[in-house]
Formats: C-alpha cells, sequence, structure tokens
C-alpha cells in the first residue's frame, strides 16, 4: 500500500525532472529545436543545464547523509557550515591564484576538515540544536576570515571571488562538467554501497552497532563522500544554499520511508528537479532583472526549514 | 551455548563484576536481578559489543575476539527496554532490519528474509499493525515488535534488557510467556535483566543475582519463596 503509493510519486518526479530538464534546456523558447547546430545550445545551454542537474544531485545527496549521520532533519551542507569550509578552500586558491583543478582540491580540503570538525564537535554537544548553533559559528568565524582575505587580494580576483560567491550556475565549462559527472559518479555508487547500513543506522547508532554496523567504517564514507560532493559543487557554482537541507525533508516526507535506497532515489530526482525550477525561473526572469540563484533557493528553502523547525518543535 | 570464565564486566576501565562461572544454554531463560547501577545492563550490552575484546566469553566453541561483527549479529540479539523512534520507520521495514546481518551492500532482500518475515508476523500474530508506523504503537506493542526483529534476525541468543519496564501487567506476562515459549519451541537461549522480582520468585524461575560484597554474579539458591524479605535483603542490601 505505501510502497506502490512512493512508486507514484518516483515516477511522477522522473516525468517532472524531465520536463523541467528539457524547459531549462530551452529557455522557455517555444520554437526551439534540438537537431539544430546552434553554438549557444553547445557552449552554453547544455552546460548550464547539465550543471544544474549535477548541482541539485550532489546537494540533495550530501544533505540528506549529514542528516543520517547527525540523525538531525536540520542538518545541510549549507547550515553546517561545509559550504564555508570550502569556500574557504576556493578563497584561499583563488587568491593565490591556482588554476580550476587547484580550487577544486582546495574545496575538497576544507570541506572535509570542516567536517571533520563537526564530528569533533559532536562529542562534546549531543543536542541537534547545539549542533546547529556550532555550525553557525563555524561559518561566520570562515566569512569573517574571507573577509580578511578580500583586504588584500588583487582587484580582478576579488571581483571574481565576489561574482562566485553568489553562486551561478552559468560558468561552468565542459572540461568541468567531466569533473562534475565524475564526482556525481563516485558520490551515487558509494552512497548505494552504504544504504543498506544508513537505514540501520538511521534507526540509531547503538542499535545499528547491535545489527553488525561498522560504524568507524561508515562515518568515513559518510564524510568522504559528502566532502567531495560540496567541494566539487562549492569550486564550480559557488555555495548554493537550502538544497542539500530542503530536498531530504521533501523526499522523506513525500516516501514516508527511512529505507535509504528509496529516500537515495528521490534526493536524486527532487534534488536536481528543485534546482532546474529555481534556475528555470531565473532563466525566465532574465529579461527583466539578474538574480543570483541563491536567492532563488533561498525563496524556496527558508520557509520550508522554519516550517520543519515548528513542526519539530510541536 | 555462550559461556562465560572469569569475565569481568567493566565500564570505562571501571570494574562492575565478574561473571566466574556462567553459561546460557540453548532452550533455557536465565533471568537477572540486582540494584540499580550494579552493571547489569552494561553486562548484556558487552556480549554484544563486538570492539569489546575483554577475554572470557566463548559462543559456540569459538572466541568471542575470533568472530566477525556480522557473525556475532547472525548469532546473538540484544533488544533494549525501549527502540528508538523514528517518526518514518514502519513494523515491516523495522523488522526487515533484522535482516542486515546477512545481506550484502548492494543486494535487496531475498525469498529466505521475505519468507522470515512473514513467519514471524505469523507467530506474534501482528498482520494488522504490519504497515503501521513504530511510533503510532503503544509501549506493549513496540516491545513485542523489537522481539520481533530479533527473531527475524535468526538468531539463536537473545539478550533482553529490562523488556518489561515500560509495561503494564497484561503485556508483562505477554512477554514473559512470549520468553518461555520461544526457549521452549524455537530452542533459543535467553537471558533477561528484570526487575520483576515478586512475579519471578512466583513462578520459580531461574535467577542469578550481582553480589554486591563480593562482586560476582550467582545463583539464587532454591527453595527461596519461603523467605521474600531475606532475599531483598540479600540481592540490595
Amino acid at each position: 500500500m505505501n510502497n506502490t503509493k512512493s512508486k507514484y510519486w518516483l515516477v511522477f518526479g522522473m516525468g517532472l525532472l524531465t520536463f523541467l530538464f528539457l524547459l531549462h534546456l530551452m529557455a522557455w523558447e517555444w520554437n526551439f529545436s534540438f537537431f539544430s547546430d546552434d553554438v549557444i545550445l553547445h557552449s552554453i545551454r547544455i552546460p548550464r543545464s547539465l550543471a544544474t542537474l549535477f548541482c541539485g544531485l550532489l546537494l540533495a545527496v550530501s544533505g540528506l547523509l549529514l542528516q543520517i549521520l547527525f540523525s538531525n532533519p536540520l542538518a545541510g551542507p549549507s547550515i553546517l557550515g561545509i559550504s564555508s569550509g570550502a569556500s574557504l578552500g576556493v578563497a584561499l586558491a583563488v587568491i593565490l591564484g591556482v588554476g580550476s583543478l587547484g580550487t577544486s582540491v582546495s574545496a575538497l580540503i576544507g570541506a572535509f576538515i570542516y567536517t571533520l570538525l563537526l564530528i569533533f564537535s559532536m562529542r562534546f554537544v549531543k543536542s541537534s540544536i547545539s549542533l546547529l548553533l556550532v555550525g553557525i559559528m563555524l561559518s561566520s568565524f570562515t566569512v569573517a576570515f574571507i573577509d580578511i582575505l578580500q583586504v588584500y587580494a588583487q582587484e580582478a580576483r576579488l571581483k571574481y571571488f565576489i561574482l562566485w560567491g553568489m553562486g551561478s550556475l552559468q560558468q561552468v565549462n565542459t572540461s568541468e562538467l567531466y569533473w562534475f559527472a565524475f564526482a556525481a559518479v563516485v558520490v551515487i555508487l558509494f552512497s548505494i554501497y552504504i544504504s543498506k547500513d544508513l537505514t540501520v543506522y538511521s534507526q540509531g547508532e547503538e542499535f545499528a552497532t547491535h545489527l553488525g554496523v561498522n560504524i568507524r567504517r561508515l562515518r568515513w564514507f559518510i564524510i568522504g563522500i559528502t566532502a567531495i560532493a560540496v567541494a566539487v559543487t562549492t569550486a564550480f557554482c559557488g555555495p548554493i544554499s537550502f538544497i542539500g537541507i530542503a530536498v531530504p525533508n521533501m523526499v522523506r516526507i513525500l516516501l514516508n520511508t527511512t529505507n535509504s535506497m528509496k529516500l537515495l532515489v528521490g534526493c536524486l530526482i527532487f534534488g536536481p528537479a528543485l534546482l532546474l525550477l529555481c534556475d528555470g525561473l531565473i532563466l525566465l526572469l532574465d529579461n527583466y532583472f539578474i538574480l543570483p540563484i541563491n536567492s532563488m533557493t533561498a525563496l524556496f528553502g527558508a520557509p520550508f526549514i522554519i516550517w520543519i523547525i515548528l513542526k519539530q518543535l510541536k | 551455548m555462550i559461556q562465560f570464565n572469569h569475565y569481568k564486566v567493566s565500564v570505562d576501565n571501571h570494574f562492575l563484576f565478574e561473571v566466574e562461572n556462567f553459561s546460557i544454554e540453548k532452550g533455557n531463560v536465565y533471568y537477572l536481578i540486582g540494584k540499580n547501577g550494579v552493571g547489569k545492563s552494561t553486562f548484556l550490552k558487552s556480549i554484544i559489543n563486538f570492539e569489546d575484546k575483554t577475554e572470557g566469553i566463548i559462543i559456540d566453541r569459538i572466541l568471542k575476539q575470533k568472530l566477525k561483527q556480522k557473525e556475532l549479529a547472525q548469532k546473538i540479539a540484544y533488544v533494549p527496554s525501549k527502540v528508538t523512534l523514528n517518526n518514518f520507520t514502519s513494523v515491516e521495514d523495522f523488522l526487515l532490519m533484522g535482516r542486515y546481518p546477512y545481506g550484502s551492500p548492494f543486494s535487496g532482500f531475498n525469498v529466505e528474509d521475505k519468507k522470515r518475515l512473514e513467519d514471524v508476523i505469523q507467530l506474534l500474530e501482528i498482520n494488522d499493525i504490519r504497515f503501521k508506523f513504530m511510533h503510532q504503537l503503544s509501549d506493549g506493542q513496540q516491545q513485542l515488535i523489537s522481539i520481533g526483529r530479533a527473531l527475524v534476525q535468526e538468531v539463536d541468543y537473545l539478550l533482553l534488557d529490562e523488556p518489561t519496564a515500560f509495561l503494564d501487567y497484561y503485556n508483562k506476562k505477554r512477554i514473559f510467556n512470549l520468553v518461555e515459549e520461544l526457549s521452549r519451541e524455537k530452542k533459543m537461549g535467553i537471558a533477561i535483566v528484570s526487575h520483576d522480582i515478586d512475579y519471578l520468585l512466583k513462578q520459580s524461575k531461574c535467577i542469578f543475582y550481582v553480589d554486591s560484597s563480593t562482586k560476582k554474579l550467582l545463583l539464587l539458591e532454591q527453595p527461596f519463596a519461603t523467605n521474600f524479605e531475606n532475599i531483598i535483603e540479600k540481592i540490595y542490601q
């Protein structure tokens, strides 16, 4: 009974995703042909649509993993400060002037260190709200540090960094898309690999140990996977907020299950769908005003998070 | 058979009590009683804890240290006094988690897993609540499902940590009867930590207690129904 309902949602999500992807690719132009040998299509639209797709799924999956790891529905890459760890890495890389690959590696190290810091602080703070406060403090500390770095940066690099910080899905080039695709494959495969452990782990850490789950190994997997996902998206598209926290919660409510495999598939479908919708709206309004992607995701995400907090406090 | 030879129970390097000579045999039920904080729950958890390498436990003639984590979970299951609730876990999903030690990362649930689930649902007569969510159930039902999960896990030994702590008299009797039935018919070896001394004494069960002066696990000698006050004094001093 429950199963068929969640299957309908997944099929519906697939349809929605396809529709939104095509709409995004067409950029709301109805006299559009996929077979034309168009420069704009190949060098601008296809990379942007694919980047949005990859970003959406990477952020949603990392959010899901973090929420299970911290057993906290309010966890997510941006709210826990992992994105700002990646941002710090990017800031350092940009100011030092290393290339695209260097930026990604630097973001990866930043994200990894910040996730480790969170795990470490979890030993001392038990309540979910305190953990969020630690995350928020971590990000404001980082923002301050980045601000200081900016004072000493050269003009051109500063401009690049500021634009990057607003978050944008349109600057991704083809070679970066390969990195995106590679990260997506790695993240999806490893998430499927640990999905059974995740299902049992979501019922409590002690429960999972007693059933034979290797907790330490599972934690390292989650940290590694989320660090890759957050680092790649942050390095190429800037810190995109709210997708990571909103989508897993949405999927959990729609599918009504703890089965991590189903939740994972849900995140892979609805994550890109939501981000394609947000970026699609930006494309639609493009002629009138230019919006950064973060303001769009926040418009959807912020009310949603307030709703979850209110539901939790009840 | 789980054998204990001079097994020392400790928490964070703090010695609690010693289990000199005790064994959990298939087809028997053992009740453990004692003061709060004496370390009964710690004892049960340390048996199932894979990372606890303390010497002195032999499980089915194999040293515990030689078993892999999943092998241990295929032999012994631990049932806490209250399950951790997750608002999105249905009864069926919860029961199927018991199949985790038998699965591999990419495999789904096979025919045997499904059959095992159906058997347990039949045995516990819970067909009407199988699609409900865990948090919607009463404490008694939750406890029943929690034991059901251990049965789906197909273990030989069951460790129950105060299974009746949150239950009313009717459900208490139901759980105790179920436990006796499982040991009789499924030939499971069961150890139960309990505080229902008066109930257990009335039924003259096989009771062990932690003696706080010698710090040892001892058998409560029979016949004991004659002098209840003495026993209470002996255990709780």
